[in-house]
């Protein structure tokens, strides 16, 4: 009995030493996942699909906001203090390069612009030209975003690189399903409607991939600035601009105030074909969510808009 | 008595042994036969060492291939394969050169053992080919001898065509009675 007695207790000791071992090591490497800090929405949501819970991802930018004239709080300083990793989308989409700054001085972290190799298309902005960031709107450069993220990666943690490109593969095939998706739904708009009228100059690739024309109504300011300043004579050129383009509906962003857009779109005749997701990505249970139900959300609005099914 | 119990038993030991050999070595020769390609044109003759004659492979593609926007590329080269060919781990043919509609790439030299082999193969329709189904046909011979073929295709909307054969090591008789007349 004694016997017996000692051998269960010797029997629960060690299940209790095992369980405490394995609580200890989970808890380990739970605080030992590296943490890869985002700027913008959509490197974060790219990210998430190749580290899936092997690291920690995490955005400076919330859903809705402006990068490009974002200005850095000092917590976005601790968090990149923590980080193993930083991704930007480059291409000055975050203006005077604020998160190059936060890396530089937050101890020098590793940063990978996600559009290295993209072939930028140009932008006319204030006068000048320069290189357009959106690049994420055509799919073929969100593999490109995918496969700068996955090299980064894997020099991270070189023991999960057969995970990170599995995940990586994957999330590929349904960035090609989307892109062949999108084709089939834009042929849907006759070639001569595809014509994107918006608030800023956000869709040039997504335009340029599927055959889209990008216009920009006369003395439509771009940006956050878009009804800035609006003057009736500058109106008056802005509605008779968008009856001149002879479209069925025009486009405003998520992140600005729709009220004048309708206005001027009541104005010149046309209907506000939706609202599209174009800095950043949607809250948290919209279709804006992912960057897969962006695209989806957006080429929706434009299809229906355009083609005349709505 | 006992004397004649011993050589019986001697003797169906014997002839036991001997049953069994015969046995084992007729089901060798079948083997033997039924694995071995006839390249007379005739097929109830004829044994030939199959390591011996390699297995040719045709590649015939009905699309052009093209480069891969959706391809996993860590290596920074930005270029991936157009074509892979792939036998269990091993890499037959991968090729990234530009391989234009109807082109047929022949693979040589290729080893294979039994009644059939598996492979794999890839490929990438380029931007305007990968709308629509893609085909890329396979046909294996042996000395000039067709053995088994077959048609991949791909699923269009920008799908890669991308699938396992399963090709026939045994030659096509309909190919080898070529001049017979119809039947």
């Amino acid at each position: 009995m004694t016997m017996r007695t000692t051998a269960t207790t010797a029997l629960r000791t060690c299940v209790g030493v095992a369980i405490l071992a394995l609580g200890v090591t989970a808890f380990a490497e739970s605080g030992a996942r590296p943490r890869i800090v985002c700027s913008t929405t959509q490197t974060a949501n790219l990210a998430l699909q190749i580290v899936g819970d092997d690291m920690e991802v995490v955005c400076i930018l919330g859903p809705g906001v402006n990068p490009h004239v974002y200005q850095p709080v000092p917590g976005d300083s601790r968090l990149v203090e923590t980080a193993a990793l930083c991704l930007q989308n480059g291409l000055h989409l975050e203006g005077k390069n604020w998160m190059q700054t936060l890396a530089r001085d937050n101890g020098n972290k590793p940063l990978v612009t996600c559009t290295d190799g993209v072939q930028p298309l140009d932008l006319e902005y204030e006068g000048q030209t320069v290189k357009d960031p959106h690049a994420w709107f055509d799919p073929r450069n969100a593999a490109i975003y995918l496969n700068n993220i996955l090299a980064a990666v894997i020099k991270i943690d070189p023991a999960g690189a057969a995970r990170y490109r599995s995940r990586t593969d994957l999330y590929l095939q349904q960035l090609r399903a989307l892109d062949a998706w999108i084709v089939k739904q834009v042929s849907l708009v006759p070639v001569e409607r595809r014509i994107l009228v918006t608030s800023h100059d956000a869709f040039n690739y997504f335009a340029a991939r599927y055959g889209f024309k990008v216009r920009s109504p006369v003395g439509w300011s771009t940006g956050s600035e878009i009804g800035g300043g609006m003057t009736p004579a500058r109106r008056r050129l802005v509605v008779q601009s968008v009856r001149d383009f002879k479209v069925p509906a025009i486009f405003v962003e998520t992140s600005v105030n729709p009220k004048m857009i309708r206005q001027i779109a009541e104005e010149a005749g046309v209907r506000v074909g939706g609202e599209l997701y174009s800095d950043a990505m949607g809250e948290a249970g919209s279709a804006g969510e992912t960057y897969l139900g962006m695209m989806r959300e957006n080429t929706l609005q434009v299809v229906t808009a355009l083609a005349g099914t709505r | 008595m006992a004397r004649f119990v011993s050589c019986l038993l001697v003797s169906a030991i014997l002839l036991g042994g001997v049953g069994v050999c015969q046995y084992a070595l007729t089901q060798r020769v079948e083997i033997s036969i039924s694995n071995a390609p006839d390249t007379h044109g005739h097929s109830e003759t004829g044994t030939t060492d199959q390591a011996a004659t390699p297995y040719d492979l045709a590649l015939t593609l009905g699309f052009t291939a093209g480069d891969d926007p959706f391809a996993v590329r860590t290596s920074g080269d930005g270029t991936a394969p157009r074509l892979t060919l792939r036998h269990g781990a091993r890499d037959l043919y991968v090729t990234t050169d530009e391989l234009v509609r109807g082109r047929t790439i022949s693979v040589t030299n290729l080893a294979f053992s039994g009644d059939a082999v598996t492979l794999f193969v890839e490929a990438v329709p380029g931007p305007e080919d990968a709308r629509n189904p893609c085909p890329l046909r396979l046909q294996l011979s042996r000395d000039g001898v067709a053995c088994g073929g077959a048609t991949l295709w791909s699923e269009g909307d920008g799908a890669r065509l991308s699938g396992e054969v399963h090709l026939s090591l045994a030659p096509r008789l309909e190919s080898l009675d070529r001049g017979l007349g119809e039947r």
